[in-house]
């Protein structure tokens, strides 16, 4: 068996792990969230609408939205992690990631009581299996060691 | 292709997909080659890094941006309002007075779906049957002061068209209104829409501009008056107090000493600005019209119970649990102890009054009324709204907020209604319209 292709196919899961499932994240972030009257606004439009309409208050919304404008940071470097190879630090970084779009959708399915389109759902959906990779993948690698 | 990433071999280089014969020559004309590479290597996580960290900055940098002109935010309004995008709506308005009215509108709304006045499904971000447009929007602005502007629509055309079928009202307003909205027709307008005499003013606030509905009611009430704005350091100052209750207590003082000037003070300088920036235009007026009534009234306080509840929206609900007061107005002395009322004449002492208001007496009132309005005055007796003043806490301070109070006040009045009082009500207008009704005294 060749050594090398055996590496390649080991790195194929960290791959869609990690950078395949930051960038899925990424892309929902700018899915349409919410529809108000007859106007359609992604995850970062709903975010600026609502600090603008002062519906983000207290601590926690505060941090969340700083958190949310980091998320293509974050996604950004899941993938340089991906591709230096470094698994553990895209791991995290796509953990990282896959928790603030849960965060953020669920903050939108709470504080939004209707309008809400496929964004925050499919969020929570891309989020959670972002985190339960990440995490899956964290305990497959240390039993191996 | 075997593409092996950089940083999975303990050396750096010779995974980079470049023939190993290109990178790893030990000559040295291989050395730039090898550097090349190695750069090529890494610029693509440092393009990616960057690529995210400008895209970052690009979105929380658009986030708060508001309108660059005061005309944008009229125009931002107006669109917003055409497309029923109450969201967009919210975010044209200046922040204090939206927050003020935000709450209070949404609770309010909640609580007319639960007594059905609108239907369940009532989405004030899209509410049904109503349509706006605005087309060919032209404005002009006039300055006021640098951070204020008044915008006046000059030409355009504003349609609207209402379908009654498809508002969102609930069962209590559909049965009230009867067959008058169950056959009423989808009414279509258009007309100008120019604001006349009138103005929209906008404020400018942390660099973008906002519509403000204190300032535009303000200044059209100087307008239709035949005056300007205030010059600019005329404005009533605020004076905050350390507590809510030390709020409402120093209100009902000023209120008692009717002093206009001082009810202005203690409203919030922010969400209250244009009252206390238009108040000189009309506080000479009102204060002269008041003192005659104030050289001859004296109120005095004796005793003030308060109480404070949050109100859910940051602010605080002052409810009087208690008063007592003693007032004189020419020969009438009034005193209320808290629980009786004692009237004086002293031109007339056989005019004198003592009134406790007793259970037994309330009954026999209730009585008195129209039989089937009884039922339902009973059930409101029974209901005890929290009701008070709201006070509102500004950089640090607190002051009285009459919009909250307002709207604080219809939401708990509201709340402490029940489906039943409704029914009943429902019931009294059913009645009248089909003749039923009779008013002979319930005995």
């Amino acid at each position: 068996m060749n050594p090398a292709a055996g590496t390649a196919r080991a790195k194929l899961p960290d791959w869609l792990c990690s950078g395949a499932a930051a960038l899925a994240c990424l892309i929902d972030a700018f899915a349409p969230w919410m529809r108000s009257g007859s106007v359609e606004r992604d995850g970062y439009q709903l975010l600026a609408s609502g600090q603008r309409a002062g519906l983000l208050t207290g601590t926690g919304a505060r941090l969340l939205t700083v958190a949310a404008y980091l998320l293509p940071s974050l996604a950004a470097a899941t993938l340089a992690a991906v591709y230096l190879a470094r698994p553990t630090a895209a791991r995290t970084l796509a953990g990282v990631t896959g928790a603030l779009l849960v965060t953020a959708s669920a903050l939108a399915a709470t504080k939004v009581q209707s309008g809400l389109l496929l964004g925050p759902f499919l969020g929570l959906g891309l989020g959670s299996v972002t985190v339960g990779l990440a995490v899956a993948r964290s305990v497959t690698t240390r039993s191996h060691r | 292709m075997n593409w092996q990433p950089p940083g999975n071999s303990p050396e750096p280089v010779p995974a980079v997909p470049l023939g190993p014969s290109d990178i790893l020559g030990a000559g040295a004309e291989s050395q730039p080659r090898r550097r090349l590479a190695r750069g090529a290597v890494m610029a693509v996580p440092v393009l990616l890094l960057g690529a995210g960290v400008a895209a970052s900055l690009t979105l929380a940098g658009g986030s708060t941006a508001s309108a660059s002109s005061p005309d944008g935010a009229v125009r931002a309004l107006l669109d917003a309002a055409q497309h029923g995008d109450l969201l967009g709506v919210l975010g044209t308005l200046e922040p204090s007075e939206r927050d003020a009215l935000e709450s209070g509108i949404s609770r309010t709304a909640d609580q007319l779906e639960r007594l059905q006045v609108l239907s369940q499904d009532t989405d004030l971000s899209n509410i049904s049957g109503i349509n706006l447009g605005f087309s060919d929007i032209k404005t002009s602005t006039t300055y006021l002061t640098p951070q204020r502007a008044a915008v006046t629509i000059t030409s355009g055309t504003a349609t609207s068209h209402v379908d009654p079928s498809r508002l969102p009202l609930g069962s209590f307003t559909r049965s009230v209104a009867g067959s008058a909205l169950a056959h009423a027709k989808p009414i279509s307008s258009s007309t100008g829409a120019t604001t006349g005499d009138n103005a929209i003013v906008a404020v400018q606030e942390n660099g973008g501009w906002y519509v403000s509905l204190g300032y535009t009611a303000a200044e059209d009430l100087a307008r239709s008056a035949g005056q300007s704005a205030p010059p600019a350091g005329t404005s009533v100052p605020a004076v905050g107090s350390a507590t809510p209750d030390d709020a409402i207590r120093a209100l009902v003082h000023s209120a008692t000493d009717l002093d206009l000037a001082g009810v202005v003070k203690l409203t919030p300088p922010e969400e209250m600005a244009a009252l206390h920036d238009y108040a000189p235009l009309f506080l000479a007026k009102a204060d002269k019209a008041v003192s005659d009534v104030r050289s001859k009234l004296s109120i005095a306080v004796t005793r003030l119970d308060l109480a404070d509840v949050a109100d859910g929206s940051g602010a605080e609900l002052v409810t009087i649990k208690g008063v007592a007061f003693h007032a004189t107005y020419e020969q009438y002395t009034v005193t209320y102890d808290g629980s009786c009322l004692t009237v004086s004449d002293a031109g007339n002492p056989s005019n004198d009054q003592h009134l406790c208001p007793t259970g037994s007496g309330l009954d026999s009132m209730l009585s008195s009324l129209p039989a089937p309005l009884q039922p339902l005055v009973n059930d409101l007796r029974g209901i005890h709204p929290q009701e008070g003043l709201v006070a509102v806490q500004e950089n640090g301070q607190w002051y009285f907020d009459p919009v909250r109070t307002v709207f604080t006040d219809i939401d708990n009045f509201l709340g402490a209604l029940s489906l039943k009082d409704m029914n009943d009500i429902q019931s009294l207008v059913q009645q009248s319209r089909s003749g039923s009704l009779s008013f002979g005294s319930g005995g």
